[in-house]
């Protein structure tokens, strides 16, 4: 389903795609990567570190008619954890999502996504960007609390062989699942599911505590606390890692 | 009957169990048969006979989402002195921000003056940030629903005069 062009060092993959897409120089589903990202981001301008030549970042892009159906972009952005979750499978590591959209291999960071998108003339313009931990050695770096492909698998995985398994599971989730499905599955790989957790909100250095029931299809977190159960989306908190 | 809608009944009719269900229109006619031994690549899953567009996983308080309509608002009618008015309506389900951070000035404004392609608001769910550009030239009369609720599929959003 992929039109895949790989370049051998850019800053960041989102960005070039974004430009491609803005001056209209890419076709739907073109996916770019590279094993050198120089100047990798994350939400908010954070930066994304990226080993060069041993992890792999991806961006691709996708249009969709606003038109035909109702798009529910929580759905959209839990299919694409889901068929991360699936390409880590095939390769024996099983992740958990920590809302909204990390990758965790127990407490640790495996993978990022960095979604961004505009609306224009009834269609929405999508860019989906990962980032994974593919090759480099994390262990020994508690600063980034991350973890490697290689750490947890003890060999060399190579950058066609997650881009295909991914590019499989992704196809495989976005036309076989349907709403409830996708719903139903991302719940299940949800880290901290009904377990205590600790939200940061954004508002006065307030903290919620409570357990994790699930998301919605809103994309919005359902803790129950004391005093019964709340949902938060994501521009009013988040979740805080172990 | 779309590609889309084909699917889904095939899907429907894969996981109710029958072994043929016949369909017939004045456009069209169809026929779906499962074959048992085939194996439908996709856990089992209650059937629910009618998908509502929301699905809860727990119960909302009422106290969570005052703003929220159980229905969409409906878009027209309005008064007869804004029958020249037009709106912009959210294209997706998510949450609304009238401003690009924080701690940055809203997009728009009542009275301000608007260009087709000008970026109005955001909605988002889950991180995937969607910017909300108008198809419209015109002056911005009342912004219909309040920062950082939830929306509506078609919900109106700001009430348009156009220029």
């Amino acid at each position: 389903m992929f039109s895949i062009i790989s370049f051998p060092e850019l800053p960041s993959t989102n960005d070039y795609l974004k430009h491609l897409v803005e001056t209209h120089k890419a076709p739907d589903n073109l996916l770019i990567f590279t094993l050198h990202q120089s100047n990798g981001r994350g939400q908010f301008q954070r930066k994304w570190f990226s080993e060069p030549g041993l992890d792999l970042a991806f961006s691709f892009y996708q249009r969709k008619n606003l038109d035909s159906t109702p798009f529910q972009p929580a759905l959209f952005v839990m299919s694409v954890c889901l068929a991360l979750v699936k390409t880590f499978d095939t390769f024996g590591i099983k992740c958990k999502v920590k809302w909204p959209n990390d990758l965790l291999y127990g407490s640790k960071k495996i993978a990022g996504v960095l979604l961004e998108s505009f609306v224009q003339d009834k269609k929405i313009h999508i860019i989906t960007g990962i980032g994974i931990n593919m090759n480099s050695h994390r262990n020994n770096d508690a600063e980034l609390n991350s973890i490697s492909m290689l750490d947890i698998r003890k060999v060399l995985t190579g950058p066609e062989d997650v881009l295909k398994a991914f590019e499989q599971n992704y196809e495989s989730v976005m036309n076989l699942f349907d709403d409830d499905l996708v719903l139903e599955t991302y719940n299940k790989a949800l880290y901290k599911l009904n377990e205590k957790v600790s939200l940061k909100m954004n508002s006065e250095g307030e903290w919620i505590t409570g357990i994790l029931k699930g998301v919605d299809a809103r994309g919005r977190l359902c803790l129950k606390t004391g005093s019964g159960i709340i949902h938060v989306h994501h521009g009013q908190g988040s979740l805080v890692r172990d | 009957m779309d590609l889309k809608e084909i699917q889904n009944l095939i899907k429907f009719v894969a996981r109710s169990g029958a072994s043929e269900v016949s369909l017939e229109t004045e456009d069209f006619k169809i026929t779906i048969k499962t074959h048992s031994g085939v194996t439908y690549p996709v856990e089992s899953v209650p059937v629910v006979a009618h998908a509502a567009p929301v699905h809860q996983v727990v119960e909302v308080p009422s106290a969570a989402s005052p703003a929220a309509p159980a229905e969409p608002a409906k878009p027209a009618a309005p008064a007869a002195d804004e029958s020249k008015y037009l709106t912009i309506k959210s294209p997706m389900i998510g949450t609304f921000y009238r401003r690009p951070a924080p701690d940055k000035p809203p997009f728009v404004e009542v009275g301000s003056e608007i260009k087709k392609g000008q970026v109005v608001c955001i909605i988002e769910a889950m991180k995937l940030f969607n910017e909300i550009e108008s198809e419209i030239d015109g002056r911005i009369v009342k912004v219909l629903v309040d920062d950082q609720k939830p929306v509506e599929y078609d919900q109106p959003l700001f009430l348009v005069e156009p220029l």
